[in-house]
């Protein structure tokens, strides 16, 4: 491990978000190079501390540290028998996390350098990428909630901003029917409902264990037994569970990721792919190794283990309906990102059913191991090929200067290396093997199956079909059939699309590398955890029995019966999407008709008026509360209550300042009589 | 033990000051006496320097100064901590007066009036004895007086000095008349020989029954000397005229430490006496704490001029200073003495922040009037929100000082039970946030004024000032270690000499 | 015997100081009212050092008394500037007229 790494790698790029004002006065090219060199060093730090993990121990001022490893640097909030401290926890999951995030985000930084090139407002887009950067690796290296907390309303912040950084909302920036100032905003309060349920639940744990420290929580489960003899312990996990909804967009608090579009697409693909959205999921997988070690030190307490159980069934359906439903409305979007943008819920509704399972599990300790792995190998496949997704898609917009899916066709002639990129993307959100996708979500309804939820199978496995569909359906909007009017306009304008220059082709060649080859290292990231596992008290000998950990996995997979269903699934969503968008032989418009299937469009293209619902309720509501107290009681109004209130008030008492010097004395005589006087009658 | 470290700060800050003056008459042969700020600067930052050289004062040092009578001096954790708030203000303020007085005439006289009065506030945070402490509060306060009244050519200054000399002087020598009795009772003046006579006294019932008169006499002496100083209810009807009368990086001191010299008093010489009859007197303080804090935000609300606004806050939170001072005074004596110390750091920062950013704005346009400064955060957003910095910090907003400060308090009102105080503690916070939140509404979301159109830009020794306040601020909200545990370790170093202490 | 008289007297002097920043409304008297309680507290520095050790002997008190006054002159001296000020601006004394300050 490099000096301080984990703490490095998270305040590098904060520290350097602020110099950019700097160093834009000395060369725009130094600012630019040093905010993808912070990205890439951050990184590299992050990678520093592989090995470590791997020989299982931290060295540090010649002493061995086991893992985890709390690495406590200042005492924080100081209150008389509070401690609340400011350190990173180094452990599989976060290492593994920090990796995935320092290296997906410093590609994305490099391919913004030319995609952002020549926009005005570059500095702010570079000062609040650094600042997205850093806070999601305070997020995932804090060792408490209050540390998580941090890095989890920075990385709101920062995801506000960047969603809305074209403030100016001219036309062409606009998603849907919302500006991306009011795209920014939407995403900032939808998450705000979330973060609220989480600080109430950690307020309350907090009361009740008197620490925030991720570790204490779990090794003194007081606290966990108190709130279930209180009867509070579902209620405050669920309250908890609203943050990683609010964050990772999952029902039914998903509505603002699909405006979360408005932004540069290399924004969109770092709240999707790397920061942002997967803090949930991370948050979700950080808690459960919390509440493993609840469940097991507390063995015999029903109340208890029956909250937890409840909390779990409540996270996996969920994830499994949130997978649907975004899905569902992935068919029919109009836009290249809106389409990604579904997918992304879509997918990590899978990765809230894989942490559901693992919960449910919590008493099996192999299940309870394969299905925990489940979750993270998908996170991981997800940020490389819907990073990939997404920068082809920015690629395409670059070069069309529009994110229509109307607008595109025919592209693979203009831009064949974008082509064969966002299609390996598309292999890997489609789960074709041997593409990564394939491989995480099979073992995600792999452990689904066989560890009995068949209705939880059932559902994701048609979410699966869908997938294919809108994947390909896409792509063949994008690349293939007749060339759009737009495009013709284009060429006849002498700007032919064209496929981009090296610092995004480069990136680009990247995580395509990652997509391909990812979905092989599946049982060395397995070993790669088992020192957390180990730290639950599940040792090696039973780890390596569980075919997500060797590299029996590949065979297994291939071998089982689900294979077939996989491919069936594959076969079922690619026909008619490869029948109607890529050949073209039937029009889709003849497929949907006037019947039925119009209706379910209507309402799929209306986001199941979930959307509508909630503007109508809580936008409108919020509008009519604030304008009857605005006129009945605020100032301004017409109501004047509190304004009159404040200055009669205001009015009468300022007469005591009345600017006789011998007034002022007079007071100061009263005072000292009536000092003496008290003292007589009380003394 | 060795006091070197005393003569050593009251030489620096001495010899720096004595000089001015004839600095000032070589540098004004050729009209460069406004440089004569940077001299003043030198003076606090070199001071400052030797100060952080010393490192942790494990125990403390004592310097007695043997003449016809004897001048002890003690340097602990006490002291030590209100002299970095007092050197830290007035190093601010010093390079803030390069550019903001340049026009002025005086200025050599200016300056070293800043000097000493700086220089008697080191002297009387320093001063272990009552006559010590007397000189130098005297020498600060004469000080103050002038400055006050330094732009004799307008009115205002010269009715608000008017008003300040005369209660000021009327409560130094009340507070004198004080110090008399307790020479009359113990003996001497010396503070380690009072707190020991009373410590003694206190383990007596008898003698403790025949003296309580005479304490009885102090306290109150102390409590109106201390207060007129401190501008606490019913006292502080100087403070809204004369600090917003001074020029403002004179507020900023006045604001920022001088009162605090009031509160420094009452908590090292007043406490120990009110803590002989803490049941008659917490009743006292309280009552001092709620009053002040919410007749002065009543009388603030609807300030239309910008100074006297923050002058008026500057009475509220003596308020809440006050709070910790009855906490004190009901049990909690290192909770309440750590916490208003707390307060008096932060309230420090953020009102010498504040008059120096309301000075800065005045300098860019010229006006004291809020309605004319409407807009102006679209103008000159680095200035508008320096001021809006320091008042969310006055305020209690979570990232600043003075968030942790009223937290401190309030925590601290609770641990002894005192329910009303954290109440009206938390009340008059909200109440103060609404004449705040209604300045920034008119500064950042107004649309600007023709005035606040033509604000100049302001000097660069105001940018440099303002930029050094906002760093430590921030750097002090998000950790507030750097303050409190001071402030603990002060507290602990007092309760040394307190009687009843746990 | 003297002791106690000279206490009250000084209580007596100072209370009359107070009054008469009370009650008069011309500065120079205001001034001299601030002195009369500076002499006040002085004869009881006085008082209690004759009460305390029967004769005049220890010094801290006389020290303290010459100081007091060097200061009260600095205190008078700033204050009778200031009445020139005052009357040069204001034209009058009269503490009841200069109240442009207020509220």
């Amino acid at each position: 491990m490099l000096p301080y790494a984990p703490w490095i790698v998270w305040a590098l790029p904060i520290i350097i978000a602020f110099t950019h004002p700097i160093t834009e006065r000395i060369s725009h090219r130094l600012r630019d190079f040093i905010a993808v060199a912070a990205g890439f060093v951050s990184a590299i730090f992050a990678a520093s501390m592989i090995p470590d993990i791997i020989a299982g121990s931290i060295y540090l001022d010649g002493v061995y540290h086991d893992i985890p490893f709390d690495w406590i640097l200042a005492r924080w909030i100081p209150v008389d028998g509070i401690e609340v401290t400011v350190g990173v926890i180094v452990d599989s999951l976060s290492v593994f996390m920090a990796n995935v995030v320092a290296w997906i985000s410093s590609f994305i930084l490099l391919y913004s350098v030319e995609y952002m090139h020549g926009d005005r407002g570059i500095t702010r887009y570079w000062m609040l990428m650094n600042l997205f950067i850093g806070f999601m690796e305070l997020l995932v290296l804090g060792d408490s909630l209050i540390t998580i907390f941090f890095g989890w309303e920075g990385v709101g912040f920062a995801s506000y901003a960047l969603i809305g950084y074209w403030y100016t909302d001219e036309k062409r920036y606009w998603i849907g029917p919302y500006s991306p100032s009011h795209a920014g905003m939407k995403a900032f309060i939808t998450t705000r409902i979330g973060d609220v349920g989480l600080m109430t639940a950690m307020l309350i744990i907090f009361i009740y264990s008197g620490t925030f420290n991720l570790i204490e929580l779990a090794n003194n489960i007081g606290w966990a037994v108190n709130l279930a003899r209180d009867g509070l312990l579902t209620i405050t996990l669920l309250l908890m569970l609203l943050g990683p909804i609010g964050k990772s967009a999952q029902f039914p608090l998903h509505e603002w990721l699909p405006e979360a579009m408005a932004g540069p697409t290399t924004v969109s693909a770092l709240i999707h792919a790397a920061t942002m959205v997967k803090a949930g999921v991370y948050f979700l997988a950080r808690f459960t190794l919390v509440l493993y070690n609840v469940a097991h030190m507390a063995d015999g307490l029903g109340p208890l283990l029956n909250s937890i159980q409840e909390f779990y069934i409540a996270v996996t359906f969920i994830g499994a309906f949130t997978a649907f439903l975004a899905a569902s409305q992935g068919m029919v979007a109009d836009q290249i990102k809106k389409v990604l943008a579904y997918s992304t819920v879509s997918q990590l509704g899978y990765m809230f059913t894989a942490f559901g399972v693992t919960g449910l599990l919590i008493h099996h300790q192999e299940a309870f191991a394969e299905a925990y792995m489940t979750g993270l190998y998908h996170l991981l496949s997800h940020a490389l090929f819907k990073a990939l997704l997404f920068l082809s898609a920015g690629a395409i917009g670059h070069a069309i200067e529009s994110y229509m899916l109307k607008d595109m066709g025919g592209l693979r002639k203009y831009m064949p290396k974008t082509y064969l990129l966002m299609l390996i993307g598309a292999f890997g959100l489609s789960g074709i093997p041997p593409f990564n996708g394939f491989w995480s979500k099979d073992a995600i309804l792999h452990v689904a199956f066989s560890e009995g939820y068949i209705i939880v199978y059932i559902v994701l496995a048609a979410t699966a079909i869908i997938t294919v569909f809108y994947t390909f359906r896409m792509i063949g909007l994008a690349f293939f059939g007749e060339e759009s009017e737009h495009v013709k306009h284009l060429i006849h304008e002498g700007r032919k699309p064209h496929d981009p220059g090296i610092y995004m082709l480069a990136s680009l060649y990247f995580l395509a590398g990652g997509t391909i080859l990812s979905g092989f290292l599946i049982p060395n990231i397995g070993l790669f955890f088992s020192r957390n596992f180990e730290y639950l008290g599940i040792s090696m000998e039973i780890l390596s029995e569980i075919p997500a950990f060797t590299t029996n996995f590949f065979t297994t997979t291939l071998l089982s019966p689900l294979f077939i269903v996989a491919l069936g699934i594959i076969v079922v969503g690619l026909y008619p999407s490869y029948r109607i968008y890529i050949k073209n032989v039937v029009s889709p418009v003849e497929v949907v008709g006037e019947g039925l299937l119009k209706k379910i469009w209507i309402f799929l293209y209306n986001r199941w008026y979930i959307n509508a619902a909630y503007y109508k309720i809580f936008v409108d509501g919020t509008q009519w509360i604030a304008d009857s107290i605005f006129s009945y009681i605020e100032c301004n109004g017409g109501g004047n209550l509190l304004k009159s209130l404040y200055t009669s008030l205001s009015n009468v008492v300022r007469r005591v300042q009345t600017g006789y010097l011998r007034v002022n004395m007079g007071y100061m005589g009263l005072a000292i009589v009536f000092i003496i006087l008290y003292y007589l009658v009380m003394g | 033990m060795n006091g070197s470290p005393i003569i050593n700060i009251l030489l620096i800050m001495g010899l720096f000051t004595i000089a001015t003056p004839i600095l000032g008459y070589i540098l004004r042969r050729w009209n460069l006496e406004k440089y004569l700020g940077i001299w003043a600067t030198l003076n606090f930052i070199i001071t400052i320097i030797y100060l952080l050289t010393l490192g942790d004062i494990k125990q403390y040092i004592v310097f007695s100064f043997q003449s016809p009578v004897s001048a002890l001096f003690r340097l602990d954790w006490y002291s030590l901590f209100f002299i970095y708030i007092f050197l830290i203000v007035g190093f601010l303020s010093s390079i803030h007066s390069i550019g903001y007085m340049s026009e002025d005439r005086h200025l050599t006289g200016y300056y070293t009036l800043l000097q000493t009065m700086v220089l008697g506030l080191v002297g009387l945070a320093l001063a272990d004895d009552l006559f010590t402490f007397f000189v130098a509060w005297e020498i600060m306060a004469v000080s103050s007086y002038v400055l006050v009244g330094f732009r004799y050519h307008l009115d205002e200054p010269v009715e608000a000095a008017m008003k300040y000399l005369v209660m000021s002087g009327v409560g130094s020598l009340l507070m004198l008349y004080g110090i008399s009795y307790v020479y009359g009772m113990v003996g001497t003046l010396e503070y380690p020989y009072v707190t020991l006579y009373i410590r003694g006294i206190s383990q007596h019932l008898e003698g403790l029954q025949n003296i309580l008169p005479v304490v009885a006499v102090i306290a109150s002496l102390f409590m109106v000397g201390f207060g007129i100083k401190a501008a606490y209810f019913p006292f502080w009807t100087w403070l809204p005229d004369a600090h917003p009368a001074a020029p403002s990086p004179i507020s900023a001191l006045l604001s920022g430490i001088v009162i605090k010299a009031g509160i420094l008093g009452l908590i090292k010489y007043g406490l120990p006496f009110i803590l002989l009859q803490p049941e008659i007197y917490s009743k006292v303080l309280v009552a001092i704490a709620v009053l002040t804090m919410t007749i002065a935000n009543i009388l603030a609300l609807l300030q239309p001029d910008i100074k006297r606004l923050l002058a008026y806050s500057s009475i509220v939170n003596i308020g809440f200073i006050m709070i910790g001072v009855s906490v004190a005074s009901e049990g909690g004596v290192i909770e309440g003495v750590s916490s208003a110390l707390t307060h008096v750091f932060s309230h420090a920062l953020g009102k010498g922040l504040a008059f120096l950013a309301a000075g800065a704005i005045i300098y860019a346009m010229e006006t004291r009037e809020i309605a004319k400064m409407e807009g102006l955060g679209r103008v000159r957003p680095f200035t508008a929100s320096a001021l809006m910095i320091a008042l969310f910090s006055l305020g209690g907003l979570p990232p600043l000082p003075g968030f942790w400060s009223k937290w401190f308090l309030i925590f601290s009102a609770v641990s002894v039970g005192d329910w009303l105080l954290a109440f009206t503690g938390v009340i008059n916070s909200v109440l103060a946030i609404i004449y705040y939140i209604w300045l920034f509404q008119r500064l950042f979301l107004s649309e600007p004024t023709k005035e606040s159109m033509e604000a100049r830009e302001v000097a660069t020794s105001i940018k440099i000032s303002l930029a050094i306040m906002i760093i430590l601020m921030i750097v002090i909200g998000i950790y507030p270690d750097i303050m409190y545990i001071p402030a603990v370790k002060a507290a602990e170093a007092l309760a040394n000499f307190l009687p009843f202490t746990p | 015997m003297v002791g106690y008289s000279l206490l009250l007297l000084s209580a007596l002097l100072i209370g009359i100081g107070v009054y008469i920043t009370i009650a008069k409304k011309n500065f120079i008297r205001i001034l001299i009212g601030v002195e009369i309680i500076a002499t006040g507290v002085n004869i009881n520095f006085i008082a209690l050092s004759a009460l305390k050790h029967r004769v005049l002997i220890d010094p801290l008190p006389h020290a303290i008394v010459v100081t007091s006054i060097v200061l009260d002159g600095v205190l008078v001296g700033v204050g009778l500037a200031l009445t020139l000020v005052i009357y040069r601006k204001f034209g009058t004394l009269n503490v009841d007229k200069i109240r442009k300050l207020r509220w």
